[in-house]
């Protein structure tokens, strides 16, 4: 119920209402009845005490009806705008960092990957499930597909296939060594579409900071949702693996 | 009484994981502070040392010669490491050591930069393992906060003659 102090202010009962409005029903700490109904009380009790009856015309009018809905709906507003931005700085920062460090989507571009991603070629590009979760330590396994910063164009990601892992002797495509063995911290990653795909043949290995996610599902187009299992084509094992 | 606890519990995740989120935007996005050790960054920086690192220069790639960057460590991921930016992709190098009596020159390939400690004698730098690339950077050393006596910017490289202008 409500609480108020009535003040003796012997001839101006919009003095109280006034104050009433503004200190409680800005707050809305109480609805539009219970508003009226206090507006009534306030006003008679006013006018009881100054003139020993209630009058009919102490009612409040219409006019100070509408002013105070006017003063609640603008209390309304002011807290949904407050509302809307404490979602804000809750919902951005949350899905930035979700987007960072659990999973995002991207679209697949290019052929290099052709057959795994983008089989239909120029007209069809797969969307593709990137996990960033299960590559928080840089366990990657040899067969897996990974997108990372391209070393030669940090604006650019690319997505490719890891072959090696480091330690691994690996025979290369046109590299400028036959065989390279993957430095400390480095991995080899190879398109699945030999010569069309700019990967470790022509940069080199690289080096796993680079790494930004590992690709786990195809979603869309539909038909050809699934998961991407790790392969590594038969013709590209390492020849040496690390001692383990 | 458990309905309580329960929202007690489920209030203090929220607000974690809520905080957790803005912190990781902070540092992923804007910057932050970060304690440098080891002596390769002598005498601009000084074993344990704490600077504030800022990440936009990164993301709008406007890191020039010159600047302090902290660098994941090409070998090593999950470590940083704290260099000096002497040439940008396309730039000649010099590549061999001061001591060295022959001098060799390269030129730093595209989205690569070629990072070397202030102090020449004790870094492990690109001299060592080569250029490195452009994303690997995590973010520029802005100025000190710590020693107090030395607060403030930076100052320019001791090894101005590393800068070949060409």
């Amino acid at each position: 119920m409500l609480n108020f102090k009535t003040k003796k202010t012997a001839d101006k009962p919009s003095y109280v209402l006034e104050s009433f409005t503004a200190n409680a029903f800005n707050q809305k700490r109480v609805s539009a009845q219970e508003l009226q109904w206090a507006i009534f009380h306030i006003i008679s009790f006013e006018c009881m005490e100054t003139s020993g009856h209630i009058p009919i015309k102490c009612f409040p009018s219409d006019a100070t009806i509408d002013s105070i809905i006017m003063a609640q709906a603008h209390g309304l507003g002011k807290k949904y705008l407050k509302a809307f931005f404490k979602g804000f700085f809750v919902a951005v920062p949350v899905t930035v960092t979700f987007l960072d460090r659990v999973a995002c989507v991207a679209r697949v571009e290019g052929a290099s990957m052709q057959p795994s991603l983008n089989p239909g070629g120029r007209q069809a590009s797969d969307v593709v499930l990137l996990n960033h979760w299960s590559i928080r330590n840089y366990d990657v396994q040899r067969g897996d597909i990974v997108s990372l910063v391209s070393p030669r164009n940090p604006e650019q990601k690319i997505i490719k296939r890891v072959i090696a892992l480091e330690g691994d002797i690996i025979k290369t495509i046109g590299y400028k060594k036959k065989y390279v063995k993957v430095p400390h911290g480095h991995i080899w990653v190879e398109g699945d579409h030999h010569g069309h795909s700019f990967d470790s043949n022509a940069f080199g290995p690289v080096s796993l900071g680079l790494l930004h996610a590992r690709a786990t599902h195809i979603l869309w187009p539909p038909q050809r949702w699934q998961k991407l299992q790790p392969m590594l084509p038969p013709e590209r094992k390492p020849l040496q693996r690390k001692e383990e | 009484m458990l309905r309580n606890v329960l929202g007690k519990a489920f209030r203090f995740l929220g607000y974690t994981v809520q905080y957790g989120c803005i912190a990781h935007c902070a540092f992923e996005y804007l910057g932050g502070i970060v304690v440098c050790s080891g002596p390769s960054m002598e005498p601009t920086i000084q074993n344990s040392d704490i600077v504030f690192s800022e990440t936009l220069s990164r993301h709008f790639y406007c890191i020039r010669k010159g600047d302090i960057v902290i660098v994941k460590s090409p070998n090593d991921p999950k470590s940083n490491i704290c260099k000096r930016v002497i040439g940008l992709e396309g730039d000649k190098v010099c590549t061999s050591n001061p001591s060295d009596f022959l001098k060799s020159h390269s030129y730093v390939p595209k989205g690569h930069v070629w990072l070397e400690g202030d102090n020449l004698r004790n870094s492990t730098d690109s001299r060592c393992y080569g250029p490195v690339p452009y994303g690997l950077i995590r973010g520029r050393i802005c100025f000190k906060i710590w020693p107090l006596n030395d607060f403030g910017f930076l100052r320019a490289s001791p090894n101005g003659h590393r800068f070949l202008d060409d």
